[in-house]
């Protein structure tokens, strides 16, 4: 009777669990696992903060009083106000700035001139301004040229109506041509280690230069790749920075295996090119070693040798110029009048003229004399080795034999502190004219070869003809085919 | 009583009646109180800003708190939105998942923060052309603080909220959380590294699978039909969890509206944003 019990137990258990569990494996096949969810680490997230700036140390001033020229004339997309730091670095250093806005031409500014400084320009730099900038740095001025990536001009595309942004670089681009430096239109970016941002990239990789000495961190705040053929990459990318063109870290300018670099120096040394001059502005310039660079920056802007050739007039002198003559010539009153025009002149640069018996020592001097030798003339020509013996010609190193006749030479030595222009004629008669072309700046009819020029004194004088022909053409009517 | 040949007697009707049929009856009534397993669906057809972000809760919570629906699929095509409903929706799903799993099918676009919403489901699935990824922030910064003669505030920053430095790097920060929840989300099937994902690029189904970035090609039923497969169902039913969580339908413009009543790609208000704003279309 038990064991039936049991069994009846048994089967009413199992008809009542079977159709449950009918039901439940039809509709499930077994336990779901579950994975370990993680959330992201929210709370261990905090705002980054820049790196701390390095101690500046103190810049040294430059008494020569330099003139730094601020390009303000390419429709530049910067505002003044907002480089004062810059502009304040070059004044603690013994330099004054200039705003170029156009109203003197750029080659009368680039004649005094130690540094030319153009920031995100948009307007083209034509032939002519390029090759004055050209020359200017030849002769030992600087060059430097900041662009920026969040500058531009805004634009759409006539087609697609999609928002176009004309770089800064294009402008840039066209004066730094003749000195192998070219920027790209892009951005440079690191996704991984960067300050704040992805387009804020923290450089630790430095061209070894007077430019980058003592840099251990600069942060460049969207920034430009640029490269120099032959020249110098002076801030460079790691391996995660890369070009917003190829999204990779070779530079789309110079090729395989080149890093990107933010900023270059030409191969002469002269020229300067920066992707970014946003961390110029505070509060960037006090990040990291922002502050070290923009003060190198600006050592460099004045540390040209700059010579000084006679296309530089009346940039030449210091504060204070003696006007001597030499030889047989008198001043007369013809001469008076241009000289006093030349002392006028020379009053708009600050430097006073003086008329002296004999050579200041410590001034600055200008000769006046004849094509006659003298022993007095001697002293100061005998470094152009000038043959002035024969009466019809005289010889000049690199031009030959010249006629006497309606020429005029000037002859300029640079000396430091003691410079020298020689002005001579043939006739005393003539030299009013010569100082009068010096004063009027325009040297178009003189030749100028390094430090001589050789001027025709009639040129500048001359009248056209105005006589009029003795036939004049007469005009007659053509007849039509048909008559 | 005769059974046949056999001769049965009431006794024995009684046995069985009470061995046999009254368990079958009480077994098959409790097993009809089994229910039915749900696969719910999530439908997230516009950006993620505060309403999208409630109803998406509400439906979260509607799963979570329901056991007949043993996993949620959810159904993309989103651009992406504010970045504090975005993660107001992800961490809720987050929760979700440590008792069901999800899957997210991606219609035409799951970008910016709804792929991040993607990332904290169970698997992927996305159409071959569906756009993907856009992984990143959007913010209009706030201008330099000014002072203005007849309004008053008694800090620099009050009008402003905070200054634009500290802006953008609120953004870099938002975007290390949206790469960690994409890491941890991803795991080992995500293919390419932090140098690849934060370029914030958009991708195609196609190459966002050769990524890692999703899991499989495939339509919303082999996303529904996966989701069973990890809850370990079968003959389930699918429903859609708006009308069962009972939510009411409320809704405010997210996108700016032109004077015209043109709604643009991009939003009516200043913020910060996990959102993919398209190119705008070509005007004539």
């Amino acid at each position: 009777m038990n064991t039936l019990k049991r069994y009846q137990i048994w089967i009413a258990l199992a008809v009542l669990t079977l159709p449950i569990l009918a039901r439940g494996l039809w509709f499930y096949r077994g336990i779901p696992s579950h994975p370990k969810i993680q959330a992201p680490d929210y709370a261990g997230a905090s705002i980054s903060q820049p790196p701390i700036s390095t101690a500046v140390p103190e810049e040294t001033v430059n008494p020569a009083g330099q003139v730094v020229v601020l390009d303000y004339n390419h429709s530049n997309l910067y505002d003044p106000s907002k480089i004062q730091v810059l502009v304040s670095a070059l004044t603690a250093r013994g330099a004054r700035v200039e705003f170029d806005d156009g109203y003197l031409y750029l080659d009368t500014r680039l004649k005094y001139a130690s540094a030319y400084i153009v920031i995100s320009p948009t307007y083209a730099f034509s032939i002519d301004e390029a090759n004055q900038v050209r020359q200017f740095a030849q002769r030992g001025g600087r060059l430097i040229v900041f662009t920026d990536p969040t500058h531009g001009i805004y634009d759409s595309d006539y087609i697609s109506g999609n928002i176009l942004m004309i770089p800064d670089v294009n402008a840039a681009n066209t004066l730094l041509e003749p000195f192998g430096v070219t920027f790209s239109g892009d951005y440079l970016y690191n996704l991984l280690e960067n300050e704040g941002n992805f387009r804020n990239v923290l450089f630790t990789q430095f061209g070894e230069d007077d430019l980058t000495r003592g840099l251990s961190q600069v942060a460049l705040y969207g920034a430009h790749s640029v490269s120099a053929e032959n020249g110098k990459a002076l801030i460079t990318g790691d391996e995660s920075t890369f070009s917003s063109l190829t999204d990779s870290s070779e530079s789309p300018l110079s090729g395989s295996g080149q890093a990107l670099a933010a900023a270059a120096l030409s191969a002469d040394g002269n020229a300067l090119a920066v992707g970014d001059f946003t961390f110029l502005m505070p509060p960037y310039n006090q990040v990291a070693d922002n502050s070290l660079l923009l003060g190198a920056i600006a050592d460099f802007a004045l540390s040209g040798t700059r010579t000084h050739t006679l296309a530089d007039f009346p940039y030449l002198f210091g504060h204070q110029a003696s006007l001597l003559t030499v030889g047989d010539l008198q001043m007369t009153a013809d001469l008076l009048a241009p000289v006093a025009s030349l002392q006028s002149a020379l009053q708009w640069t600050n430097t006073s003229l003086v008329v002296a018996p004999k050579a200041v020592s410590g001034s600055d001097t200008i000769v006046l004399g004849l094509l006659t030798p003298s022993d007095d003339l001697d002293r100061y020509i005998n470094t152009f080795d000038l043959g002035l013996e024969d009466s019809a010609s005289i010889t000049i190193p690199g031009f030959g034999q010249i006629g006497r006749a309606g020429i005029g030479l000037m002859l300029y030595k640079p000396g430091g502190v003691n410079n020298t222009l020689i002005l001579l004629t043939d006739l005393p008669e003539d030299l009013p004219a010569l100082v009068s072309l010096l004063t009027s700046g325009d040297m178009s009819a003189c030749v100028i070869q390094n430090n001589i020029g050789v001027c025709s004194i009639d040129y500048s004088g001359s009248t056209y003809d105005t006589t009029p022909p003795e036939e004049e053409i007469q005009i007659t009517e053509t007849s039509t085919p048909s008559g | 009583m005769k059974l046949g040949n056999q001769e049965v007697t009431w006794e024995q009707v009684r046995h069985i009646l009470l061995w046999i049929a009254l368990p079958l009856v009480i077994s098959i009534l409790i097993a009809a109180a089994v229910p039915r397993p749900v696969i719910g669906l999530i439908y997230l057809n516009d950006a993620i800003y505060s309403y999208t972000a409630q109803d998406m809760i509400a439906q979260i919570n509607y799963a979570r708190e329901h056991p007949e629906v043993r996993a949620v699929v959810l159904v993309m095509d989103s651009p992406g939105g504010t970045v504090a409903d975005t993660e107001a929706v992800y961490l809720e799903l987050l929760h979700l998942r440590q008792t069901k799993p999800v899957v997210t099918s991606v219609g035409s676009m799951a970008a910016s923060g709804a792929y991040y919403l993607s990332v904290g489901s169970d698997y992927i699935f996305a159409k071959p052309t569906s756009d993907v990824g856009n992984v990143g922030v959007i913010g209009y910064l706030p201008p330099s603080p000014l002072i203005f003669e007849d309004i008053a505030s008694t800090g620099p920053y009050k009008l402003w909220g905070s200054p634009r430095d500290t802006y953008m790097r609120e953004m870099e920060m938002i975007k290390q959380g949206f790469y960690q929840a994409v890491r941890l989300g991803r795991g080992d099937r995500l293919k390419v590294g932090p140098e690849v994902i934060l370029r914030g690029q958009i991708w195609p189904g196609s190459e966002a699978l050769r990524l890692g970035l999703i899991d499989a090609l495939g339509a919303e039923s082999e996303a529904v039909a996966k989701a069973a497969d990890l809850s370990r169902v079968s003959h389930y039913q699918v429903a859609d969890l708006y009308a069962l969580a009972g939510v009411q339908s409320s809704s405010s413009a997210f996108f700016y509206q032109s004077p015209e009543g043109i709604s643009m790609p991009y939003p009516k208000e200043l913020g910060l944003y996990l959102l993919y704003i398209p190119p705008l279309p070509v005007e004539k």
